[in-house]
């Protein structure tokens, strides 16, 4: 009868044992070879989240062309993401306009530590062309602390492939000095 | 392209209502200079410049007559401060509230403007969606309000002016050289465009005539900018549409004649190498080979880079109606799919005829220092670039610079309905879009 058959199951208990205790010899041969060889490799990933922060469209272009096939940024484990909380870097174009300071400030603060901060193009350096404009605040140096300029209007695809390949490195040899630690 | 030297027509308030009561013909722009706010009408046949004075109420709202008219009334209110008497939307534009003053470009500016939240109406039935100014991908600073019912979009609203940067502040009181940077910036996908229409308004402004080989470089210029536009615009439909290999192929000649562009004129996107006056400097020998060698790669490909269009079917239509109130073309995303593909083959033709008649040499006139007033218009591949230019001995004391994304981010507002969420990125991508073009 089904009855007893699901009566003697809620009475005898679950079915699955204890776990045994991780093999601590094999976990520390493990971590010893993650550490030297995959950790400065895996560890060089990065997810970047583009804020257009009044940009004429030219930074954009460049950047696209960079994700694109011809460049083709993933191979080095960059991707964008969509959200500030996936996030790694926040990548800033245009002149930071005052109208867009507050999603600024809020995609910053809703990224998880570390955070790195770009500014690509001339305008996102220090306000470009549009310096003292009553309109845009002049630079993203002026409210973030800035990681990595990377200069040009709009600066070529070859240009910003190389600023972001040494953020790339930089990340994973401070990720290797955590792990180490 | 062309550059149309305007006479400005000075009505009264009851004249200036009638004009607008009668639709001859599409209202292109709204602006405000010296007291007065000018109207757009027409095409680049003929364009009519219209303006009416601002007393103390402001002046008669064009907006109950003419719809395309409440983007630019809540410009002209958020930049000048002219009031539009009766209009049908009071809500502000680019003055988001965060500038340190209001109306920057009255006479007499005002305090800063309080911050509001936007507001969207929205039937109470609906659920809202809202993405955006900070959307993910590569995108521009826009904000998107969906009303959907289930999964289809009910109705669209924008929230533009993020990327508003003080151009048209910026060109005020500058010689057209120096100013031309800042039309160059209006928006980079037509940058080319930009500085042309610019170039040309301030040369019919000041009677100044460019050096025959300047006008041809020009005209090369243009047409390389037409086919890397609809590449462009190509790969972004095809990725939007999960066609990848489609999107990289499109991508890939957009970037080989990028390239060439860098080879031949010094500068990927050709931006700045267009001045008032003429060219910045002279086709790279070996430019024009480099070019028409990319060229002939496209045009071998040409056949297989043509988009599926089934997806395309019935979204985002723009009746017969809403075409003839913003003069562009009726249909469907497959219609302008299908118009861009058409209009390809036409542009690589054109830049090939104008390699062909670049003679000459000379590359720029000094400008005059003179006044006058004018419109400098190209058809870009979005649709028309137009410049209008008021000079006073040699500076610029009026300007509007317009963008076909005025145009284009109005109609991608009225032809939303009904599409459903997942094809959003599809939809936006079938027009042009440029935030910066529209929030100057």
């Amino acid at each position: 009868m089904r009855w007893r058959d699901l009566a003697r199951w809620l009475l005898q208990g679950p079915v699955t044992g204890n776990a045994p205790q991780p093999d601590t010899e094999t976990a520390r041969a493990l971590r010893v070879r993650l550490d030297a060889g995959a950790r400065s490799t895996l560890g060089a990933s990065l997810a970047i989240l583009h804020l257009d922060a009044g940009s004429c469209g030219g930074c954009e272009i460049e950047l696209r062309a960079v994700r694109r096939a011809v460049y083709d940024l993933e191979r080095f484990g960059v991707r964008f993401v969509a959200t500030p909380l996936h996030a790694d870097v926040l990548l800033i174009t245009g002149p930071l306009t005052r109208n867009l300071l507050e999603a600024l400030e809020l995609a910053y603060a809703a990224m998880p530590e570390p955070k790195f901060v770009v500014a690509l193009g001339d305008c996102a350096v220090d306000g470009g062309v549009f310096k003292g404009s009553y309109a845009v605040a002049g630079g993203v140096g002026t409210t973030l602390p800035v990681d990595l300029q990377i200069a040009g209007c709009p600066p070529a695809p070859d240009r910003i492939l190389a600023g972001l390949r040494a953020l790339l490195e930089a990340n994973a040899r401070s990720r290797l000095k955590i792990s180490s630690r | 392209m062309s550059a149309v030297a305007v006479q400005r027509q000075s009505v009264t308030h009851d004249q200036w209502q009638r004009l607008a009561r009668v639709p001859t013909s599409p209202l292109l722009a709204l602006w405000a200079d010296a007291g007065e706010v000018c109207a757009l009408f027409g095409d680049a046949g003929a364009p009519l410049l219209v303006a009416t004075c601002v007393d103390e109420d402001g002046y008669p709202a064009l907006s109950p007559t003419h719809p395309a008219a409440v983007w630019f009334e809540r410009l002209v209110c958020d930049l000048w401060g002219h009031v539009p008497v009766g209009g049908i939307d009071a809500r502000s534009w680019v003055d988001h509230g965060t500038w340190p003053l209001s109306r920057p470009l009255a006479s007499r500016p005002g305090p800063p403007r309080v911050r509001e939240t936007p507001e969207f109406s929205f039937e109470e039935t609906l659920d809202q969606v809202s993405i955006g100014p900070v959307r993910g991908g590569i995108e521009p600073a826009v904000h998107l309000r969906l009303g959907v019912a289930g999964e289809t979009i009910a109705r669209l609203q924008l929230r533009l002016g993020y990327t508003h940067k003080g151009t048209l502040a910026l060109v005020r009181g500058k010689s057209p050289r120096a100013a031309a940077r800042f039309a160059a910036r209006v928006s980079a996908a037509a940058t080319v465009a930009h500085s042309l229409a610019f170039a040309q308004a301030a040369e019919a402004a000041s009677g100044c005539e460019p050096p025959q080989r300047a006008q041809a470089l020009r005209e090369v210029m243009l047409q390389i900018e037409a086919v890397t536009a609809t590449l462009d615009a190509m790969a972004a439909m095809a990725e939007a549409m999960g066609r990848d290999q489609l999107a990289t192929r499109c991508a890939w000649h957009g970037e080989a004649l990028r390239r060439a562009s860098q080879f031949a004129f010094g500068h990927r996107l050709m931006m700045d190498c267009i001045v008032p006056g003429g060219v910045a400097g002279d086709l790279a020998p070996g430019g024009d080979a480099a070019i028409l060698r990319t060229l002939a790669d496209l045009t071998a490909e040409l056949p297989a880079l043509r988009l599926p269009e089934n997806r395309l079917a019935g979204l985002g239509t723009v009746t017969a109606e809403l075409a003839a109130l913003f003069s562009v073309q009726p249909g469907d995303a497959a219609t302008r799919a299908a118009h861009r593909f058409a209009a390809l083959s036409q542009q690589i033709a054109h830049t090939r005829d104008a390699l062909h008649g670049a003679p000459g040499d000379g590359l720029s006139t000094p400008m005059p220092t003179a006044s006058g007033e004018a419109i400098g218009w190209v058809e870009s591949d979005a649709g028309p670039v137009w410049h209008w230019l008021r000079l006073e001995h040699g500076q610029i004391e009026g300007a509007f610079l317009s963008d076909p994304a005025w145009l284009n981010w109005q109609l991608v507002e009225a032809v939303a309905h009904g599409s459903a969420i997942e094809d959003l990125q599809v939809l936006l991508a079938s027009f042009s879009l440029s935030a910066s073009g529209v929030d100057l």
